[in-house]
């Protein structure tokens, strides 16, 4: 679907410059970065609003350079900013216009979008007149209307409230599934993406970092910025001192942890232990992980529906822990508690040093 | 560049200057005859009954640009104008001379007149030659206001000057650069004296406040001519046209006219004239 | 003082006693000034919205060039045009000079800097995400243009009635392109400062308040046009 490679694109200071990128039909792919990392930029390009400066970019087998190929490649995609930007015009004039800028008919196809995200019954009303949901609503509706190849979403709803934005995201999903259109989206939020993609890619400072499946990138992290932004909350520097098989002992200041890992002895690396992969007991029994170790509770924190549990056990270690067991457990701050973790649930990246 | 694509891919643009150049159906240049005269001739009246009367047998439409003298030369000099009707006596001359235009006819005149304040503070009453009425301003000191816009008026002006051995330009000397009727109101407004033509003057007077000082001198004659705009010059000139508004100024239907002009309005005659017509 | 009374008697007189001679005067006053503004328009907005929305070198200058345009001198205009419409000029042989058509070029020279600079002012004023937003869309450069254009229209309009406005009081360029020629080119403007300088005070009042009643009754038109589109809010 698209095909981009050796892009560069400059904005002022900023340089984006992405090798490769592969997004293939149908397939719903995330970019996740941190504010100022060239997201929006790499999605304009995409979106053929900016044009780069080097590099090739083919969407659906067409060079998206050639500026005859612009108008065509134009309307078989559609694009959501996170505003919604609509005319001062009815509802139903705004989801039409897709269809009258290419001189097709309007009606059926308009009507069929009101009521897939569900505002038919505001198709009268002045659009600057809604909600921001609503206008949200609109928008969708307006960039599906001309069932698209291609959608690109670039931070979709970021400015709606949670319960919101729970709600039209079930309705798009819903859309996108019955369309079978490629999506690529870009956010800030890594927890959003995780659950919607099926690719991911971590654009940091206009370098895409890595790209692959969401679970290997949560779990096996390429480096440490990554690690970071996919929600390792625990990045210990250290070095691999041995290695039976694929099970490395790494020193991490005074301690050992246990990891299976292809790194070689000697190695120096980051160890990445994400913290929904710790547990918490009172009792010594790690049940068979082969990192358990004696810790002090140093703060209890509200986390999404969750709580963090800072630990200090030599090193600092995050861990994720339901209500019940914070409350079964008792844990307040300078508490003792016994975290463990698999060797397997533990990740390796190689340090250049 | 970026602009030239633009203007290429501009539907509107082009449909805009498609609109511009496309509109009028334009009159046939050869039922055009372009007249250049001067403000006396159109701020009397006179030249539009004399246009409804050439222009009655339907043969041709007279575009009479009434600018300044100098301008309407200037006219004549870039073959703007088929014919000119001037009251400049020398530049005339010079004209035909040059090569501009031909049949320099003089066939009309009216006077000047010297006015100032009721005061009269350079006593110049009764004085009868224009050049010692002007010695007798310029040695009072009097204010005097001149059109100094290049018109028959002006021209006329600067040679009484001229002749009065007086080289006007001190401060008691005000250019007005403005026709005659705006310059009257500034000679009103600073009671100073001025010259101005009697028609304008017998058309302003309830207005102005001013009263004629000196008059009847020959050096206050104004004569006006008209000249053929050479086309052997200017290939493009309506030699047939401009040639049929001369014969009809000089004809004895146009002399009555502009022999009863005037009298109704402002109880005297205002031009005279003084071609033998056959 | 009394001037000014005579003259308001005078402009009523001249209006319901029908004078054709006026009538004509006030038409092609009108006429001239709303084809100029027509196509000043038709080609100074889609200008000057394409100016905002486009990048491309200098267009910094381009911009400051077009508002220096808005304050041309109308009589400068004016010479220019005759310059190039005179029978030795280089459009001579379009025989435009002291036509009416030779006005309306003049005047669309005087009101396309204003059409376009304020085209310009009123498109920069769009949120660019949002015309990139129309372009994503499916919309062509000009498609995107004319979205963003109906949503600025009151502004727009707001255009249209300050070049009108100049246009129809404007007197230099028409006088010198026109040569105020009776019953052919002679418009309200022109009329007035003849009588003014024949001294026909009243006239020229007179005049001047048809003038103004025309300009009113034109400006009223558009601006209910322009207020009928504003949203209830």
């Amino acid at each position: 679907m698209i095909k981009l490679s050796n892009l560069r694109l400059s904005a002022g200071s900023f340089n984006l410059a992405v090798d490769s990128l592969n997004i293939r039909e149908g397939e719903v792919f995330a970019i996740i970065g941190p504010n100022g990392a060239g997201k929006t930029t790499l999605l304009n390009a995409m979106a053929l609003l900016r044009e780069p400066s080097a590099g090739s970019l083919e969407i659906m087998g067409k060079d998206a350079l050639a500026p005859a190929n612009k108008m065509f490649l134009r309307r078989a995609m559609s694009v959501v900013f996170s505003q919604p930007y609509l005319t001062n015009d009815t509802v139903y004039d705004n989801v039409a216009l897709p269809l009258k800028l290419r001189g097709q008919k309007d009606g059926a196809a308009v009507e069929e979008m009101l009521e897939l995200f569900q505002i038919s019954h505001l198709s009268d009303r002045n659009a600057r007149t809604l909600s921001q949901g609503e206008s949200h609503r609109a928008a969708l509706a307006r960039a599906f209307v001309t069932k698209p190849k291609l959608v690109l979403l670039d931070e979709p709803f970021a400015s709606l409230d949670e319960r919101v934005k729970a709600s039209i995201a079930r309705d798009l999903r819903r859309v996108l599934k019955a369309s079978n259109a490629a999506v690529v989206f870009v956010t800030q939020d890594q927890s959003g993406a995780l659950t919607l993609c099926d690719t991911l890619a971590v654009l940091v400072n206009g370098k895409i970092l890595q790209q692959g499946e969401p679970q290997d990138i949560v779990n096996r992290p390429v480096s440490a910025e990554v690690a970071d932004f996919v929600g390792v909350e625990t990045i210990l520097s250290g070095k691999v001192v041995s290695r039976q098989d694929n099970l490395c002992a790494v020193a991490a200041g005074v301690k050992t942890l246990m990891v299976v890992s292809d790194c070689g002895g000697g190695d120096s690396v980051f160890v990445c232990v994400r913290p929904e992969n710790v547990s918490v007991s009172l009792g010594a029994d790690a049940g068979g992980r082969r990192n358990n170790f004696k810790s002090r509770v140093v703060s209890v924190a509200p986390w999404g529906l969750e709580y963090k549990v800072e630990l200090d056990c030599g090193f600092t270690l995050q861990a994720a822990v339901t209500k019940q067991l914070v409350n079964g457990l008792g844990l307040k701050p300078g508490g003792e508690v016994y975290a463990s973790f698999k060797a397997t649930a533990a990740h390796l990246i190689k340090r250049i040093t | 560049m970026c602009l030239m694509k633009s203007l290429k891919l501009s539907p509107p643009l082009a449909l805009a200057a498609l609109f511009i150049f496309g509109c009028q159906g334009k009159p046939a240049p050869q039922h055009i005859v372009r007249l250049a005269t001067t403000t006396s001739v159109q701020d009397t009246g006179l030249l539009d009954i004399l246009t409804d009367a050439f222009q009655k047998d339907g043969k041709y439409t007279l575009q009479a640009i009434a600018v300044g003298s100098g301008q309407a030369m200037q006219l004549g000099k870039t073959g703007e104008a088929d014919i000119l009707w001037v009251h400049s006596p020398d530049d005339e001359a010079q004209f035909v001379a040059e090569g501009y235009g031909t049949d320099r006819t003089t066939f009309l005149y009216n006077d000047f007149v010297i006015l100032g304040p009721a005061a009269d503070p350079a006593k110049v009453k009764g004085t009868r030659k224009a050049a010692d009425a002007f010695n007798k301003i310029a040695a009072a000191g009097a204010l005097f206001v001149s059109r100094a816009d290049n018109s028959g008026t002006h021209k006329k002006e600067l040679k009484i000057w001229d002749a009065a051995k007086v080289k006007p330009g001190k401060e008691f000397y005000i250019e007005a650069g403005q026709g005659m009727a705006g310059t009257l109101s500034i000679a009103k407004e600073k009671s100073a004296y001025i010259l101005a033509d009697r028609s304008t003057y017998l058309s302003m007077k309830k207005n102005i406040g001013l009263e004629i000082v000196s008059e009847g001198d020959a050096a206050l004659i104004n004569r006006y001519s008209l000249i053929l705009v050479s086309p052997a010059r200017f290939p493009k000139v309506n030699a047939a046209g401009a040639k049929a508004f001369f014969d009809f100024v000089l004809s004895k239907p146009a002399k009555e006219m502009i022999e009863k002009y005037g009298v109704a309005k402002y109880g005297r005659q205002l031009f005279f004239f003084d071609y033998a017509v056959k | 003082m009394s001037f000014i009374i005579q003259g308001f008697q005078k402009a009523l007189h001249l209006i319901f006693s029908g004078n054709a001679e006026i009538f004509g005067i006030a038409r092609l006053s009108l006429t001239v000034s709303l084809l100029a503004t027509a196509a000043a328009v038709l080609a100074g907005v889609p200008l000057g919205s394409w100016i905002a929305v486009k990048r491309f070198p200098l267009k910094k200058l381009l911009i400051a060039l077009v508002n220096t345009g808005m304050g041309l001198p109308p009589v400068v205009a004016g010479l220019v045009v005759m310059l190039f419409l005179a029978r030795s000029g280089p459009l001579g042989f379009l025989n435009w000079l002291y036509t009416p058509t030779g006005m309306i070029i003049a005047q669309f020279i005087i009101a396309m800097p204003i059409i376009t600079a304020l085209s310009i002012s009123a498109m920069q004023g769009v949120d660019p995400r949002f015309y990139q937003q129309v372009l994503t869309l499916g919309a062509s450069d000009w498609q995107a243009i004319k979205v963003c254009l109906k949503e600025i229209r009151l502004t727009v309009l707001a255009a249209v009635i300050a070049g009108f406005g100049r246009l129809v009081a404007e007197v230099g360029a028409v006088m010198i392109v026109g040569g105020n020629i009776r019953h052919q080119t002679r418009m309200l403007t022109t009329a007035t400062v003849m009588e003014t300088n024949m001294g026909n005070f009243d006239m020229a009042i007179a005049l001047g308040l048809i003038l103004l009643t025309l300009s009113f009754a034109v400006n009223l038109a558009l601006t209910l046009i322009q207020q009928k589109k504003v949203l209830p809010r």
